[in-house]
């Protein structure tokens, strides 16, 4: 006896037909179907397309655009908030939302040039900046999970403690490395830097490629682990995870963790990337465009879903309009705007594909 | 054994029956909780017998699904014993529990409604490449998932399908799957076909009889239906909210009826009705008042 359970509206011979017929979108038959739902179940494709879309428009508009400046600008600007909207996908996905990473990003640096100023060899200064990126995840973590403060609130607290406290104890001086250990930032690799020194900072790409190395690793770590399918399930339906045996408490703490961690990372490279650290530089204008680039790429705030990819795409997006406008002339307070706007209309394309999708899945 | 008689059953004593051979599993022995001032379960003793179906019917908060969590061991209790054939237990965690061969289905649905099919159905136990990195084997779950679904004679459109997408009917069998492939010795249903449509509801009820007919778990149905612990229940405990004399406390077992119909049962079996017209009086509910009811309603339809 077959038992078909299967939905009163669906008739029941249907039911494990996986390739019934789509009744929407324009292609019905073959490849161009499967084109079509491929194209349409990737949430990554609006800002793609819009990201070529500006591309080509300040490539054509402005030739200085394509040069090595042009496009070192725009990784320039892309690099932070690339690599605190990967970090903050996977806070995202869980439901919640970390508002102290860019505080964290700018935290780490000032660390690791404090204990180098006090004469702590790089390496070990690095380390306990990242050592005490760690532990501002934990806090958040505990906060939310255990204190039960929303992590809006939580981590926007921890935003202003850090940021008092780098005021405070660097008495809003300006942070320089110290004379002569790094090289001035040249375009090509520098001979007299090691590889390490090279792909923490002093080789201009090296921020970008970090960022692009880690948002391949935790879009790996998202879909295809163990990990990932706990932090997806903890964002999806807390209860039902925690009920199923999923230990929702360390996954969320975990990912705050990796959240502070990758921004503290990033941002060390940064600071060696430009050499210097303004202290009163707040954090939180990083993070608000980082959680724009995230929901640029398909990550619903509402948990459950997100992309690493599509955030990283997303602050391209961000990276390439902020630097093409620099570029063309036009004034920075338009770009305000323009990343207004690009939200709204993302956010409108992502919901409208994301309708189609299912539509298509279900035929 | 109950014949055409229709005394198929009646109320025992909350003790168990000392005739009877089975091997106990689970022993719950003087288990009480308390949530702040509010004293969910005082002293609720039960045993489990091996292979048996045990229905847990009752009032709203008479405790049912809070025994059912503290079995799973997602909450602990405040006082009292569990006892696994005869060891004391302590689960911690739902792992402790699930280690220990105990599984659930739960009335809220721990489905993920962004995962597909297949993860859904290895949640917290899935297939992985390499114990280091904890890379999942996605081709080996999803074989594994047609497989299984398969042989429970469950479809659904695609393994790869996210649960969202499914019917409430089958986002249902997933959930009874995912607790069942894991060959537990123990299964806990707590109000698992609550959010159903009625037909749905009854094809489940023959799912899960046979589910369990075939693998013979050990199961505890927790449920508002008494056609469905009519149907599908060995025993039945009445639980009860309110003081009753002679009762350890605030929330106890009422009352306990050996169902002895052979299954499968044809619901039409007036043993059936029998048995459903003494849990309804057990718990209290007026069966004129249901008829007084569903006239009122037909009234109501014809104005």
């Amino acid at each position: 006896m077959a038992y078909s359970v299967t939905s009163p509206a669906e008739p029941e011979s249907s039911a494990g037909l996986p390739s019934a017929p789509a009744s929407s979108g324009p292609p019905e038959v073959g490849w161009r179907r499967y084109l079509w739902q491929a194209f349409v179940a990737q949430r990554e494709i609006t800002p793609l397309l819009i990201t070529l879309a500006l591309f080509i428009f300040f490539s054509i508009d402005s030739p200085n655009f394509l040069t090595s400046l042009g496009l070192n600008s725009a990784a320039g600007f892309a690099g932070p908030y690339g690599a605190l909207a990967v970090g903050e996908v996977l806070v995202l996905v869980l439901g919640e939302i970390d508002l102290s990473a860019g505080q964290v990003f700018l935290f780490s640096s000032w660390v690791m040039y404090w204990l180098w100023s006090l004469g702590v060899p790089v390496g070990w200064a690095i380390v306990c900046a990242l050592l005490a990126c760690i532990g501002i995840g934990i806090i958040n973590g505990l906060i939310t999970v255990y204190l039960n403060v929303p992590s809006f609130v939580g981590t926007l607290a921890t935003n202003f403690v850090l940021f008092g406290m780098v005021l405070i104890f660097s008495n809003d001086t300006e942070a320089t490395p110290v004379p002569g250990a790094i090289p001035p930032q040249t375009s090509t690799v520098v001979p007299h830097v090691g590889f390490f020194g090279q792909m923490f900072g002093v080789w201009e790409w090296s921020e970008i490629i970090w960022v692009v190395a880690i948002a391949i690793a935790v879009q790996f770590v998202l879909t295809r682990t163990r990990f990932g399918v706990r932090v997806i399930s903890t964002g999806g339906n807390l209860l039902g995870a925690a009920e199923a045996g999923v230990p929702v408490r360390r996954v969320k703490i975990m990912c705050f963790v990796l959240c502070s961690f990758l921004a503290g990372l990033v941002g060390i490279v940064d600071a060696i990337k430009y050499g210097s650290l303004d202290p009163g530089n707040p954090g939180i204008n990083y993070i608000l465009y980082a959680v724009g680039a995230c929901v640029i790429g398909g990550t619903a705030l509402t948990g459950g879903r997100g992309t690493v990819i599509g955030a990283f795409i997303g602050a391209i997006l961000i990276g390439v309009l902020e630097a093409g406008l620099n570029i063309i002339g036009i004034s920075t307070n338009d770009f305000f705007v323009y990343i207004g706007v690009i939200m709204i209309v993302a956010m409108t394309l992502n919901g409208w594909l994301d309708r189609l999708a299912a539509r298509t899945r279900t035929g | 054994m109950m014949d055409d008689t229709p005394e198929p059953v009646g109320p025992e004593t909350d003790a168990p029956k000392s005739s009877e051979s089975s091997e106990v599993v689970l022993e719950v022995q003087d288990v009480t909780k308390s949530f702040g001032p509010l004293s969910v379960l005082r002293g609720i003793d039960l045993t489990l017998r091996a292979g048996e179906v045990l229905g847990l019917v009752g009032d709203n908060g008479a405790g049912k699904s809070t025994l059912v969590k503290i079995l799973s061991g997602y909450s602990s209790q405040d006082s009292g014993r569990l006892l696994l054939k005869g060891r004391e237990v302590h689960f911690k965690s739902v792992q402790d529990a699930a280690a220990a061969g105990i599984e659930t289905v739960y009335q809220d649905l721990a489905l993920i409604p962004q995962l597909p099919v297949f993860e859904n159905l290895f949640l917290n136990h899935e297939i992985l490449h390499f114990g280091l990195f904890h890379v999942l084997n996605k081709h080996k779950m999803r074989e594994l998932t047609k497989r299984y679904l398969d042989d429970i004679n469950v479809n659904v459109p695609n393994v790869n399908a996210e649960a969202g997408q499914l019917s409430g009917g089958q986002r249902q069998a997933i959930a009874v799957a995912r607790a069942t492939r894991t060959n537990a010795s123990i299964l806990l249903l707590d109000e698992p076909l609550a959010a159903l449509d009625a037909l749905t509801r009854l094809r489940m009820q023959d799912l899960l009889d046979t589910v369990q007919q075939e693998a013979g778990t050990t199961t505890v149905l927790v449920t508002h239906d008494v056609d469905e612990a009519a149907i599908l229940a060995d025993r039945v405990l009445v639980l009860r909210a309110d003081a009753r004399p002679g009762r350890k406390g605030a929330a106890g077992i009422a009352a306990t009826f050996d169902v002895e119909i052979p299954k499968p049962r044809d619901r039409g079996d007036p043993r059936i009705t029998v048995l459903r017209d003494q849990l309804l009086d057990e718990l209290g509910v007026p069966r004129r008042g249901s008829a007084s009811l569903r006239s009122a309603l037909d009234e109501e339809a014809k104005a």
